[in-house]
């Protein structure tokens, strides 16, 4: 069931009147929650409801008894249980074919794919089990008094397939102070939803994504225009679809009266790449890094081990995302490009204005989508050698001129207001802006989203 | 919660504007239906676009194991030239499929249907001697191979859900494929071109109107000589075979599944749509109609032919584009059809 589905729509007026009549009947809207995450995640694949389960009721018992343990050595084994299994999940679910498909490139043996189907949303609530697990037992969080509260923590609908990835401390704490529904927050959670919607319906679906698969589909030789149009469509529609799903998430919980955490602030505006990771995929870059990032012994080494723990938390991360070498590279070349710029830092000071440095990053994070976009490494490898091409013959691929006057143009914008707004928070921009501005806005936003259909509207971070 | 310092939620907008914002839903509302009633009423239509995975549906539909379906299978001749509802009227208690495919020969389709033992239902196979040949034979292939990998995730509930909820598109004349804002947009601002007034509406069952009451009479003449000199290029381009080499081959390829095909109730009726004079001069020319088109039942025992120079009333038909009826054409010409179709057959 996707957000921008008619299918979502009426789920969601069924769940969200419902909820309403149920006023202040604690227990049974949490009942009703709960119902309907299950609905939403078995609409995808019936059967995978018993794999959410799985996973929530092993982490619900080995948290408890993590917590029950004194002796520290069967504490480890039990955090080390959670670990096996969700990580085991994971293993069997998403990187089986990866792991045989490597085994025989190197024992040089045929190979053919196991017939496994990815559970969507796998890698979003295993980290969110394995976060409850690993902060009880560090002693940072007690485990919850309720287990549906718990499993509601861990298959709560808005923020289950496609995150930003919760942690326990932050949301289970939101039912001892039960949240009431309030006009405000249901306006301001559909105002989200609305914008995230845009994001996803008109500028990812309907304008970039048919330019960026153009170029990564194509047969042809490819020159300096097309990878430069291709690439940043790419980047907008990665942006757009993956924030945009994150401020649906943020917004419809928020409809229920539920905090999420922020999953992107405008990365588009970093000027280093550890600020980009501070704005983009928000949920996860903080999980790597007090997961696993901060466990490796983070900075509190010597600087070569520093340098290594970023590149392997940024390696793990790749491979977090989908179960290719290209990934892998991906996560590879931005630990390198974190580690370079630490070790920069100490050395040379660059007084370079704000705006050069967001540019230079910019370019780099396109170059590095490359890898994340293209289905081989002989594929990526072609579109980027594409940026030292510049002949122009009939036999290259190319574009249409409205669809580098569309890439280009969108890219320029989302750019310009990521850099203006870099610092200011998305209620204040809707603060400030003027009653008949906004009317505008949302009357072109609602038009767009109603009119407006791309080719292919699942959101590309489901995969993951 | 020190992560909730930007986009979100720690902190909904002072003035959050609640009344502008329910005011603009209602506004885009009232835009909708000002804009939908516009386009009416300067006669645009409805139009649907449908994609693979739909007609893999539609092809699917059509293995229920009855007698009582009647599938419609060629090209762009078919989805014009069937006045659809008036054919449902005289056919009430069947089932109409329209596997058309708009530019593409459907000999793959026929064969796909034909030698599929879940479907027992008529076929109304819209042909050309031409387009029988075996050169035709994959150019459906696109639309046969999306119904053998049609999945199982494609029939599920949520699909069908999805499709009944947003059936009122169907229903649109604002989704217009051609009312395509990207390219509007585009050809205003950077091609500087004029807007070309959709012509063709696709219909709910797949049927095409063609309203041409709108279009300048030379255009017609453009589209009517582009489309004869395609056709003669098209004769040209492809190797000449005799009445002879021709019979051999379509018994090859047609003549057992069709066997197999009637023997297990099956009908199939093969019919040759209306066509302007000069169009139909020079198919002749080539595939001479007593040498070839005439040859078919005797070649394909058990199938029926209808030839449009036999249906009184629009033996002489001049069409807008030298090939296709027209909205009002199709009209007169579907009666004839059908009327000719129930004396030579009960279905």
């Amino acid at each position: 069931m996707l957000f921008n589905s008619a299918t979502f729509i009426l789920f969601y007026c069924i769940v969200i009147i419902t909820y309403a009549l149920l006023r202040r009947r604690v227990q049974l809207k949490k009942g009703l929650l709960l119902i309907a995450s299950y609905v939403f995640y078995g609409a995808w694949n019936p059967p995978f409801i018993i794999l959410i389960l799985f996973s929530t009721i092993i982490d619900w018992y080995l948290a408890k008894a993590i917590e029950r343990s004194k002796d520290n050595k069967i504490k480890k084994c039990y955090l080390l249980l959670s670990l096996v299994s969700n990580l085991g999940l994971l293993a069997i679910f998403k990187y089986s074919n990866f792991i045989l498909e490597s085994i025989a490139f190197v024992s040089k043996s045929d190979f053919t794919p196991l017939n496994i189907i990815l559970p969507v949303g796998i890698s979003f609530y295993t980290f969110q089990t394995l976060s409850y697990s690993i902060d009880v037992y560090r002693g940072s969080l007690k485990t919850s008094d309720s287990f549906f509260d718990y499993a509601l923590y861990v298959s709560f609908f808005p923020q289950l397939v496609a995150g930003p990835i919760v942690r326990a401390s932050d949301f289970l704490p939101q039912f001892k102070n039960y949240p009431n529904l309030n006009f405000q927050n249901f306006i301001w959670g559909l105002q989200l939803f609305t914008i995230g919607l845009f994001q996803k319906v008109v500028i990812a679906d309907y304008f970039l994504a048919p330019i960026a698969n153009k170029l990564y589909a194509t047969s042809k030789a490819i020159n300096f225009e097309a990878t430069l149009v291709g690439t940043l469509a790419f980047s907008g529609q990665i942006f757009c679809d993956f924030s945009g799903y994150s401020l649906c998430a943020i917004g419809i919980a928020l409809t229920f009266g539920f905090k999420l955490p922020d999953n992107f602030r405008y990365p588009y505006a970093s000027t280093s790449f550890s600020e980009f990771w501070r704005r983009w995929h928000i949920s996860l870059s903080s999980w790597l890094r007090d997961y696993l990032y901060i466990p490796l012994g983070g900075n509190r080494s010597s600087k070569f081990i520093t340098y290594r723990n970023l590149f392997i938390t940024m390696l793990l991360g790749g491979l977090w995302h989908g179960s290719s070498w290209n990934f892998v590279i991906w996560g590879a070349l931005h630990g390198a490009f974190l580690a370079f710029e630490r070790f920069m830092s100490k050395r040379v000071k660059l007084n370079l204005p704000t705006i050069l440095k967001s540019i230079i990053v910019f370019i780099l994070v396109n170059l590095i989508w490359i890898f994340f976009r293209a289905d081989t490494l002989n594929s990526s490898l072609k579109i980027l050698m594409g940026l030292f091409d510049f002949t122009s013959e009939k036999n290259y691929f190319s574009y249409e001129t409205h669809e580098v006057f569309y890439s280009l143009g969108i890219m320029t914008i989302i750019l310009t207001l990521q850099f203006i707004v870099r610092n200011k928070p998305l209620s204040s921009i809707i603060n400030d802006i003027p009653r008949p501005i906004f009317f505008m806005l949302f009357l072109i936003m609602f038009t767009m989203i109603l009119l407006l259909n791309g080719d292919d509207n699942a959101f590309i971070y489901f995969q993951f | 919660m020190h992560l909730f310092t930007s986009n979100s939620s720690d902190h909904s907008p002072k003035n959050l504007k609640k009344v502008t914002f329910i005011l603009s839903f209602i506004a885009t509302m009232l835009l909708i239906a000002i804009t939908e009633y516009t386009l009416r009423h300067h006669d645009f239509y409805p139009s649907h676009q449908f994609s693979l995975t739909d007609w893999a549906r539609l092809r699917l539909s059509a293995n229920s194991n009855s007698e009582k379906n009647i599938v419609f299978v060629g090209a762009s001749r078919v989805l014009l030239g069937i006045d659809s509802d008036y054919f449902s009227q005289q056919f009430k208690d069947y089932k109409i499929i329209n596997l058309a495919v708009n530019g593409r020969s459907g000999s793959g389709t026929l064969l796909n249907l034909i030698k599929d033992k879940r479907f027992k239902g008529s076929i109304i196979f819209s042909t050309t001697p031409f387009s029988l040949r075996e050169e035709s034979l994959s150019r459906q292939d696109k639309w046969i191979n999306a119904y053998k990998n049609l999945k199982s995730h494609d029939q599920k509930k949520e699909n069908k859900i999805e499709f009944q909820l947003t059936s009122f598109k169907h229903d649109m004349a604002i989704f217009h494929p051609l009312l395509n804002f990207k390219l509007l947009a585009a050809n205003k601002i950077i091609y500087n071109k004029d807007f070309n007034r959709p012509y063709i509406f696709v219909r709910r069952d797949r049927f095409l109107d063609a309203r041409v009451s709108s279009l300048p009479q030379e255009t017609m003449d453009k589209m009517r000589s582009k489309t004869l000199n395609n056709f003669k290029s098209s004769l040209e381009d492809t190797p000449k075979i005799s009445s002879a080499q021709w019979q051999e081959q379509i018994a090859r390829i047609y003549s057992n599944p069709i066997k197999e095909f009637i023997k297990r109730g099956g009908k199939l009726i093969f019919i040759k749509m209306p066509s302007d004079q000069e169009h139909l001069k020079l198919e002749l020319k080539a595939y001479p109609r007593e040498l070839y088109w005439d040859k078919l039942s005797s070649i394909l025992k058990g199938i029926y032919t209808i030839h449009f120079q036999d249906v009184m009333g629009v033996n002489k038909v001049h069409t807008y584009d030298g090939v296709h009826l027209d909205n009002k054409q199709k009209k007169i010409f579907t009666p004839h059809f059908v009327n000719y179709l129930k004396k030579i057959i009960h279905l």
